[in-house]
C-alpha cells in the first residue's frame, strides 16, 4: 500500500506532567469527543529550568507522559486548540505541546466492534 | 463568557538526538547552557553500528537515550552545534541527531514574559490570539 500523500496530516505532540492522569483523560476525550484514533502515550523524563522543583537547581528531572496524535490537516488547528484547554496546558507547569507537518501517513481504521472497558 | 487566550509560539524547531544510555543528562545540561529551556528524554534500543565496532560489540551501548529539545529557530544552530561537540557526534557510534520543523507550539506563558515580548520588535515570535 502506498503512503497517503494526498491528504496531508499533522502530528501533535503533548508533553504532560505525570501523576494526574491527564494523559489518559485526554486520550479518552480525543477518541470519544473528537473521533481521533491515532493516539499514543509514551513515557519520558523531563529536564527544565522552570520546573516546580526549580529551587533545587537547574536540571531537575520529573516524569512526563507524552501523547502523540495524528490528525488531518483540516482539523489540526481545531484539535490543537481543543487539546490546549482539555489538557490544561494553559496553567503553570501544565506542559508543552507542538504541531509538526507530516509528509505521508497510512490509514488506521479500527474494526467496527464495541469497545471494551 | 470570560475571554480565553492561547499564546502560540512560532519559529521554533525540534532537535532530536539519539545517544548512548547515560549521556543524555550531560547533553541536556550543555543545551541549557546554550539557551535551551528544557528537554524530554526517553529510552530506546538501537542496533547497527554496535555490531560493527569494538570487540564482540561491547564498545557501543545498545541501550539508547532519545533527547527531544524544543528551541527557538534563532537558537537552533547554536544548540545543535553545542550538542554536536559535547556529544562527540563526529565519532562513529556516539549517536545521531536531527532537526525537524515545528509549525507551532503552545504552553503556559506568564504575564510578565508576555509584556516583555509585547515591547519587542516586529519579529516577535509570540502571537497572542483571542479565542
Amino acid at each position: 500500500m502506498l503512503p497517503d500523500r494526498a491528504n496531508p496530516h499533522k502530528l501533535i505532540t503533548i508533553i504532560l506532567p505525570k501523576g494526574k492522569g491527564r494523559a489518559k483523560a485526554l486520550v479518552q476525550q480525543l477518541v470519544f469527543d473528537c473521533g481521533v484514533n491515532r493516539v499514543n502515550i509514551n513515557h519520558a523524563r523531563g529536564l527544565g529550568r522552570l520546573t516546580p522543583l526549580q529551587h533545587r537547581g537547574v536540571g531537575e528531572s520529573s516524569e512526563k507522559e507524552i501523547v502523540t496524535v495524528v490528525v488531518e490537516e483540516s482539523k489540526a488547528d481545531e484539535i490543537f486548540e481543543f487539546i490546549f484547554y482539555a489538557a490544561e496546558i494553559n496553567r503553570p507547569h501544565g506542559g508543552l505541546m507542538f504541531q509538526q507537518p507530516l509528509l505521508a501517513t497510512t490509514l488506521f481504521s479500527l474494526p467496527d466492534e464495541p469497545e471494551e472497558d | 463568557m470570560a475571554k480565553r487566550e492561547m499564546v502560540v509560539l512560532t519559529d521554533v524547531s525540534l532537535i532530536t538526538a539519539i545517544v548512548q544510555r547515560g549521556k543524555a543528562d550531560l547533553l541536556v545540561r550543555s543545551a541549557q547552557e546554550a539557551g535551551a529551556q528544557g528537554a524530554s528524554i526517553h529510552y530506546a534500543h538501537g542496533r547497527g553500528v554496535r555490531e560493527r565496532l569494538g570487540v564482540w560489540g561491547l564498545a557501543v551501548e545498545a541501550e539508547k537515550e532519545v533527547i527531544n529539545i524544543i528551541v527557538s529557530s534563532d537558537q537552533v544552530d547554536r544548540v545543535f552545534e553545542r550538542l554536536y561537540v559535547v556529544g562527540e557526534f563526529d565519532t562513529p557510534g556516539m549517536g545521531f541527531m536531527w532537526v525537524t520543523p515545528v509549525e507551532k507550539a503552545a504552553s503556559f506563558i506568564s504575564e510578565d514574559i508576555l509584556e516583555k515580548f509585547a515591547h519587542a520588535d516586529r519579529r516577535n515570535p509570540l502571537k497572542p490570539r483571542s479565542v
